[in-house]
């Protein structure tokens, strides 16, 4: 399109300069021809030179456009690149972030499955631990279910325990009390040996106060001869 | 506005104390115990005590000679004759046919009368001796309108003395713990009544487990363990007027509370340290001293009546035996070895003999340990039979035992001669606490 202006400037010089020329020849043939065509030759000389000024202006002005054109052209052009650059990122950072999320949440789902699985298996082991008269010895049955319980409160810190100690009828209430505590102390620290730790457990004795069978005979004395494990806390 | 907070200050106090008695000193009549004599001495002294003359319009409340009567028979050393058998009812010395009642084989005589007084009643009395034909006591009892029952326990204190030469221990009281899962589950009740079971009064109620009633020597008040808060912890109460007190707890074991004779201290067990030991808490200056050191467990303190040894249950020795311990040397000392399990010592009032609980062939029986002859013998052939808690002049052991699949409370003489038993109209009822002699 520049090219196109320039030729039609140059064309029109090149009339201007023809005209002349050809008026000059027409008047040859008159007594004053040769002041005429001096007068042509000089005008075709303007004519010339202008036409090549103009051709040289409209040159630099064609390339300076078609170099602003440029300019403009490649800018827009890094522009849009850039702006397509930063969408197709936010995008890709998008899907990043939701794919992130997504995951995290079926880890958390999964965590929490486990947690509450792993709560419902606390829950689902032996909470009573029964003893035999007068002693606070662990028997071997009973290690299965304080196992899994150790495992439970040294994986969860924030559970807390209440180790409820508990005697029969015979024998005096006082000793009684501190027979059920020996026998809290006793699984507290079976417990603190298989990890937890000290603080997520209390030893409260109610000896022979709270019976849970109120019978007189050897069956409702073992169910009573006992430490209960109460969560405060899972 | 310092004296406005001080007015609402003392007005929520007041409040406060007022509803705490109202809570802890609820009248519970219906929680009186019922004496059946179940065994008496062979040969019991007959006495005959005649209904005593009353002057006023309206008929007392208390047939006081009634009062004594069964006091007199309840100790088990006197068989009192029926009234329908008397041939006549003298109320004073000039009316006294000593043939009529050496006819009906009664050996003493008690007479007396009930007047109005300015404030209550004054209650006179004479004993006679119906062989001999002399009157061998007498005296003047003095009370307030609602004391006619503590009126005829000091004439039955008066008389006993008299023929037996040791200080009654009618007019004293009894602190006890009720408790019935069949009526209510979470069900414990602190309650006073006098030694014949009359006059229950409930001075603590709670849905967790009250235990160890201990009083102290001015009768004034009782130290208990209450689960109140699902921790054990020892309180301090006013009897009359129902204000309490908590005593610093520990993390642990709060528990068997025992007063020292001049009552400004407290023995308890604490598991502070790791297991139960005893300690001495000065309850003036709140000081905590601890008094035993073991691995083992010691328990059941009990002040020797000179306030130097403390009496113990300890299981040092493998199983739970009877230890005293010396207070300014920390010497112990072993006073149990017969059986393989010996707890819950008290000492009688003179020092000598040690109640305790002791197991013999598997089964749980009061037994009395003489510290002079070193020998035990035991007090009760029934089994479960816990809490023995000696009356002031030494001559009864209040316990608690089985009757009948429930917890009763009985009793029995220190030599074993004399039972009853003491069931409540409803429930179950144990660890009976003695008291001092009252003022």
């Amino acid at each position: 399109m520049q090219v196109g202006n320039l030729n039609k400037v140059i064309a029109s010089s090149v009339l201007v300069v023809f005209l002349a020329a050809c008026s000059s020849t027409g008047e040859t043939t008159d007594a004053t021809s040769s002041t005429q065509a001096a007068q042509a030759a000089q005008a075709a000389q303007a004519a010339a030179d202008a036409a090549a000024l103009a051709e040289s202006q409209a040159l630099e002005e064609a390339q300076a456009q078609a170099q602003a054109e440029a300019e403009a052209e490649a800018e827009a052009e890094a522009e849009a690149e850039a702006q397509a650059a930063a969408e197709a990122t936010e995008q890709a950072a998008q899907e990043a972030a939701q794919q992130a999320a997504d995951e995290a949440a079926a880890v958390a789902q999964e965590l929490a499955h486990q947690q509450q699985q792993a709560q419902d298996a606390a829950q689902a082991l032996a909470h009573v631990i029964y003893f035999d008269f007068d002693q606070s010895t662990i028997k071997a049955e009973f290690r299965t279910a304080l196992n899994g319980h150790a495992a439970y409160l040294s994986q969860n810190p924030s559970a807390k325990i209440v180790l409820e100690g508990h005697a029969d009828e015979r024998g005096t209430r006082e000793y009684n009390i501190a027979l059920g505590e020996r026998r809290g102390n006793a699984v507290s620290r079976y417990l603190v040996v298989q990890g937890v730790s000290v603080d997520a457990i209390e030893v409260v004795s109610f000896g022979e106060e709270r019976p849970v069978n109120s019978g007189h005979d050897s069956a409702s004395w073992a169910e009573n001869r006992r430490v209960e494990i109460r969560y405060i806390n899972y | 506005m310092i004296r406005i907070n001080q007015i609402i200050c003392l007005v929520q106090r007041a409040l406060v104390t007022f509803m705490l008695t109202a809570l802890l000193a609820t009248y519970a009549s219906a929680n009186n115990l019922v004496i059946e004599i179940t065994k008496g001495v062979d040969n019991p002294v007959p006495i005959a005590v005649v209904p005593f003359y009353w002057s006023g319009d309206k008929a007392l409340k208390e047939d006081v000679a009634q009062i004594v009567d069964a006091d007199l028979e309840r100790s088990g050393q006197f068989k009192a004759l029926k009234r329908s058998l008397m041939l006549s009812f003298p109320y004073q010395e000039a009316d006294v046919f000593y043939r009529d009642w050496h006819y009906l084989a009664t050996e003493y005589l008690v007479v007396g009368t009930v007047s109005a007084s300015e404030n209550g009643y004054q209650v006179d009395y004479q004993l006679f001796d119906v062989q001999r034909k002399v009157a061998i006591d007498g005296g003047r009892f003095l009370g307030g309108r609602n004391d006619l029952r503590a009126l005829g326990h000091s004439v039955s204190d008066a008389v006993y003395e008299a023929l037996t030469g040791l200080k009654g221990a009618f007019r004293t009281r009894v602190a006890y713990v009720a408790a019935d899962k069949k009526v209510n589950p979470s069900y414990y009740k602190l309650l006073v009544a006098d030694a014949d079971g009359h006059d229950a009064k409930e001075i603590l109620k709670s849905s967790q487990p009250i235990m160890s009633p201990a009083w102290s020597r001015d009768a004034k008040k009782l130290a208990y363990v209450s689960f109140e808060t699902n921790r054990p912890a020892i309180y301090i109460q006013d009897i009359t007027t129902g204000t309490r007190e908590r005593i610093k707890s520990f993390k642990g074991i709060n528990g068997a509370p025992s007063w020292s004779p001049d009552g400004n201290k407290l023995a308890l067990v604490l598991s502070k340290d790791g297991n139960a030991e005893i300690y001495v808490l000065d309850l003036k200056t709140k000081r905590l001293s601890r008094v035993t050191k073991h691995y083992g467990i010691d328990t059941e303190p009990f002040w020797s009546v000179d306030g130097e040894h403390i009496l113990f249950t300890s299981d040092r020795g493998g199983k739970p035996q009877i230890y005293q311990i010396t207070l300014d040397t920390g010497w112990v000392e072993r006073l149990t070895f017969e059986g393989d399990y010996n707890a819950r010592g008290s000492l009688t009032h003179d020092g000598r003999f040690v109640v305790l609980v002791s197991r013999h062939d598997g089964r749980f029986h009061i037994a009395v340990q003489d510290l002079q002859r070193g020998t035990m013998s035991l007090l009760t052939q029934s089994n479960l039979d816990e809490s023995p808690s000696v009356a002031p002049n030494g001559s009864m052991v209040m316990y608690s035992t089985q009757d009948g699949g429930r917890d009763i409370l009985a009793a029995v003489s220190i030599d074993g001669k004399v039972k009853f038993k003491l069931p409540a109209n409803e429930g179950v009822v144990r660890e009976p606490a003695w008291s001092p002699y009252l003022n």
